[in-house]
């Protein structure tokens, strides 16, 4: 597949799927805490947003790693799985550091780090799957 | 400056000194409610987090320079905006839509647009790399 963009939507609609998954499955272990079991209505309501989201999202990342191809170390499948890994820092490890920072020494809500954290460690597996669908699906023009 | 690590950290001191007086003045206004640790220690602590990861995107952008758009202080401006596109506003839109954190995802939108592009700017005005 010769672009970023249509890359990025199929890699962005295997993660969504995968993740939603991986979160339902989380969510009914009591993962996130004790909560009520979610209705079938809420759980495809919650799952429906979760993949449109990651599909924008993971859109603009298929543009972006086009562009940047040949500066991304590794190769092929691997080349994929440090882009995926470099948006994890980014989107995910800066961003909950500095929610986690503000819920401790700013607003002292504990939802601000639960937030944090949640992005931190969904982000991880996320982006991993990503980079790999996308590291194999990318093959840039010659 | 030809080490794009030492500029970012420079960057990230700079640009986190004035996020941080901005976070001391939302708090002076209560914009946060009631704080919960005292400023000297909030305040230190965000420039710390901000020159750790000024070093980190500092990196990142002496391996991609070439590639961002615009020259001069645009590309610093351009790096910066990308930087709070993939930062603050993905992560406020699954913070927002998906964990019904509203106050958090906007906290994050508007410190990052600030703090980012100061710092995309200093980071451009200090990093020239070797030819």
């Amino acid at each position: 597949m010769k672009s970023g963009l249509t890359a990025g939507f199929i890699a962005g609609i295997i993660t969504g799927l995968l993740s939603t998954i991986f979160l339902v499955v989380g969510r009914y272990m009591g993962l996130y805490g004790i909560l009520q079991p979610p209705k079938i209505t809420e759980l495809l309501i919650f799952s429906l947003g979760w993949i449109i989201i990651t599909i924008i999202t993971t859109i603009a990342f298929g543009f972006i790693y086009e562009k940047f191809y040949d500066s991304i170390p590794g190769k092929g499948i691997m080349r994929g799985l440090y882009f995926g890994l470099l948006i994890w820092c980014i989107k995910d490890v800066i961003a909950g550091t500095y929610c986690i920072y503000s819920g401790i020494m700013i607003s002292g809500l504990i939802e601000w780090v639960a937030a944090g954290i949640n992005l931190i460690v969904i982000g991880i597996y996320m982006w991993t799957i990503y980079g790999l669908t996308l590291g194999y699906l990318y093959k840039p023009k010659k | 400056m030809k080490n794009p690590i030492i500029a970012g950290a420079i960057a990230g001191v700079i640009s986190g000194i004035f996020g941080a007086t901005m976070v001391a003045v939302g708090y002076s206004i209560g914009l946060y409610g009631i704080p919960l640790a005292p400023m000297t220690v909030a305040v230190p602590v965000f420039i710390l987090l901000t020159i750790i990861f000024g070093t980190v995107l500092g990196l990142i952008y002496g391996r991609f320079h070439s590639l961002i758009l615009g020259n001069g202080l645009k590309k610093g401006l351009y790096f910066g905006l990308m930087i709070w596109f993939i930062k603050d506003i993905m992560a406020a839109s699954y913070v927002i839509l998906i964990m019904e954190q509203i106050a958090v995802g906007i906290n994050l939108i508007v410190v990052g647009l600030y703090l980012w592009i100061l710092y995309g700017l200093v980071l451009e005005a200090l990093y020239k790399p070797s030819k």
